[in-house]
């Protein structure tokens, strides 16, 4: 059966039109002057290279690494997530947790793209689990925990593994989304090898730190935070994390009371020297060395939430239309959704073994 | 024709005068700003004796300024390097016992310019002026600092800044990538000094009916928490006649004005009592019904919208 499903995945992958016949470099959500939501094909000039309607607001997109599919997750507690054909500008399927889960907002294709894992919650508890799903056939195959409550992104590492950041909220089944532990809660960054659970990196003295988003360069993870403790504390909202050794926290000095506590995306640069986190609700995104920790420079645009590699820099989004890509910058007349999804390389002959190897260990 | 074309100026959206913005409300506050500050190192330089006064007058300036420092004033924490407040955990208080402790090595312009934030500017300065906190040199040295401050920003904004906004659209130009961009940035600092006086300037003090918190008023040891309140509402009054001609907001801001001019309650002692609470109570309903009325009016004829991401918390 698992063999089926590989060799259907690869016979896709071979004949589907690939990410760059549509010309995009990464994607992005958004909600059109219209008020309908949809999911846009974005170049390195800024322009848009292709839509597909969408028919709620979305939080993030996992992107296929080979053919132009992308899956679209609904704002959390999501009902439910679309499979979207870039190219044909349609969906195709639409993806259903198990009644007892929610998703998350966030999942991320094996680096094969056989397998989609999506972060889910259990609703009465906030216990976290993530979904595996087939992505030939869109059954769901496995569910595995997540190492935490409230998972919210997951993110593929190029060493192979997978991170998953567990916010540690619990939420009020009720609304999903109202916060009932925040005196207690314990978020994690969790480390996930060939399905199991490897590493667990918690926060000193952060625990109201909530860990949302995750990005990655080489063996180096990028973690941004929202901060759940008294608004009257400037904290750091950027760590930086490489397995087996102790976190890195990243502050903006001066600037960083601007953050408000909060960060709403995360990203390297193209070239890894370089890490972003944004802050939408004062407008700036601080830009880090990585090496020092320095700030290298501060963005500053309304509502400022999308940040992705681009080039060997960086590309950012806003809530007001800005798109500030490496070949052009351009005010469109949308409002961009929380994060923009830079579309990955064709992975290289080693990972693609690696992944066999995840495959084998799950089988 | 004369009919069609009628239409179209109705039509489009009101256009702020980005210039006289620029020229008429945000230079002549910062070059306020920058001479008050002067003035009050000046005078310390003969003494500490009579800095009354010109501290007041320094802090007028700010509070009718205070609102502009979006750019260079938020740059490297310069706005907070001139008045570090709301000061929940009274970092100020502790900065400055420790600055007075490190002795005069520490009470040059130059090392203040490397000490903590909450240390600097006009809260340390209230406290030293009022309460006898620091010795005179250090006093100096702090009225140096925030003199030099405040001369970074007016700089700042004079020489880059202003240009920044009057070239919205221009290549290269990535703080703000169309004309409309720039107007939503000096609305988006309306309405955030004008939050900023209710539940900051007004709310703090307040507190909650059943615990009101009086010693935690704006400037209260020099006297000015209900004259800052005054100066800022008069600033951002003058601030939204640039951005639209806005009749219903102007009207809002007068009702607010004279209702803080008629406040006999300078540092919003009063709110212990409930008569007292109640007065500074209507004075913050004045100034958040004044934030509406200018989110409809305003914020309607330029376009602007709320906050995509900034609500969204997640």
């Amino acid at each position: 059966m698992r063999r089926r499903t590989l060799l259907a995945g690869l016979a896709a992958s071979a004949t589907a039109p690939a990410w760059a016949a549509t010309g995009a470099t990464h994607i992005a959500a958004a909600r059109e002057p219209s008020g309908a939501y949809a999911l846009f094909g974005l170049a390195m000039d800024a322009t848009t290279v292709f839509r597909v309607p969408l028919p709620a607001r979305g939080h993030a997109a996992a992107a296929h690494p080979m053919r132009s599919e992308a899956v679209a997750f609904a704002r959390r507690p999501g009902t439910f997530a679309l499979v979207l054909d870039c190219a044909g500008g349609t969906v195709t399927h639409r993806l259903t947790p198990p009644s007892r889960n929610r998703f998350q907002g966030h999942g991320a294709y094996t680096a094969d793209g056989v397998y989609l894992l999506t972060t889910e919650a259990v609703h009465t508890t906030s216990e976290g689990r993530i979904g595996i799903w087939d992505s030939a056939t869109w059954t769901r195959v496995d569910e595995i925990p997540s190492g935490g409550l409230g998972p919210h992104e997951i993110l593929r590492l190029p060493s192979g593994g997978f991170a998953i950041a567990n916010g540690g909220i619990r939420t009020d089944p009720s609304d999903g989304r109202r916060k009932m532990n925040l005196d207690t809660m314990r978020p994690n960054l969790t480390y996930l090898d060939n399905g199991r659970i490897t590493e667990t990196v918690a926060l000193p003295g952060l625990a109201q730190a909530s860990i949302r988003h995750l990005a990655a360069h080489g063996s180096t993870i990028a973690v941004a935070l929202q901060w759940e403790g008294s608004p009257d504390r400037t904290v750091p909202l950027l760590m930086l994390h490489q397995r087996g050794q102790a976190p890195r926290l990243f502050e903006a000095g001066p600037d960083q009371p601007r953050m408000q506590g909060y960060a709403g995306s995360v990203a390297f640069s193209g070239n890894g020297q370089q890490c972003a986190i944004t802050g939408p609700r004062g407008g700036l995104a601080p830009v880090f060395d990585v090496a020092t920790g320095a700030v290298a420079k501060i963005m500053t645009r309304p509502d400022i939430c999308g940040v992705a590699p681009a080039g060997p820099g960086l590309a950012f989004s806003d809530g007001t239309g800005g798109l500030l890509m490496p070949n052009g910058v351009r005010k469109h007349a949308l409002a961009w959704d929380n994060h923009l999804i830079a579309l990955a390389p064709t992975p290289s002959a080693a990972s693609r073994s690696r992944r066999r190897r995840y495959r084998s260990e799950r089988r | 024709m004369r009919l069609a074309l009628a239409f179209c100026v109705l039509a489009l959206p009101a256009m702020a005068d980005i210039d006289a913005a620029v020229d008429d409300h945000i230079l002549p506050r910062l070059a306020d700003l920058s001479q008050a500050t002067t003035a009050l190192a000046t005078a310390a330089e003969t003494g500490c004796d009579a800095l009354q006064d010109p501290f007041r007058e320094a802090a007028e300036a700010w509070a009718s300024a205070a609102h502009l420092m979006f750019g260079p004033g938020e740059d490297g924490g310069r706005a907070s390097a001139i008045q570090f407040w709301p000061d929940a955990r009274n970092a100020t208080g502790r900065g400055l016992r420790l600055l007075a402790q490190q002795g005069a090595e520490a009470w040059t312009p130059e090392a203040l310019a490397r000490a903590s934030v909450a240390a600097r500017g006009l809260g340390a300065l209230e406290r030293a002026i009022f309460d006898g906190a620091a010795p005179c040199p250090l006093t100096q040295a702090l009225t140096a600092d925030l003199a030099a401050t405040a001369a970074a920003i007016e700089a700042g904004r004079r020489d880059g800044f202003a240009a920044t906004l009057r070239t919205a659209s221009a290549e290269g130009n990535t703080r703000f990538l169309a004309p409309e961009e720039a107007e939503a940035a000096l609305f988006t600092t309306l309405m955030t000094g004008l939050e900023f006086t209710a539940t900051q300037r007004l709310g703090r003090p307040m507190g909650t009916f059943a615990e009101p918190r009086p010693l935690r008023a704006e400037m209260r040891r020099s006297g000015r928490s209900l004259a800052n309140v005054t100066a800022a509402l008069t600033a951002l009054r003058d601030l939204a006649a640039t951005l639209a001609e806005a009749p219903q907001t102007d009207a809002a801001f007068a009702r607010a004005i004279s209702l803080a001019e008629g406040l006999d309650d300078p540092v919003f002692a009063g709110v212990e009592t409930t008569g007292g609470r109640l007065r500074v109570e209507a004075l913050q309903t004045a100034v958040n019904e004044t934030g509406r009325t200018a989110n409809a009016e305003i914020g309607a004829a330029l376009g602007v919208q709320a906050g995509f991401n900034r609500l969204d918390g997640d």
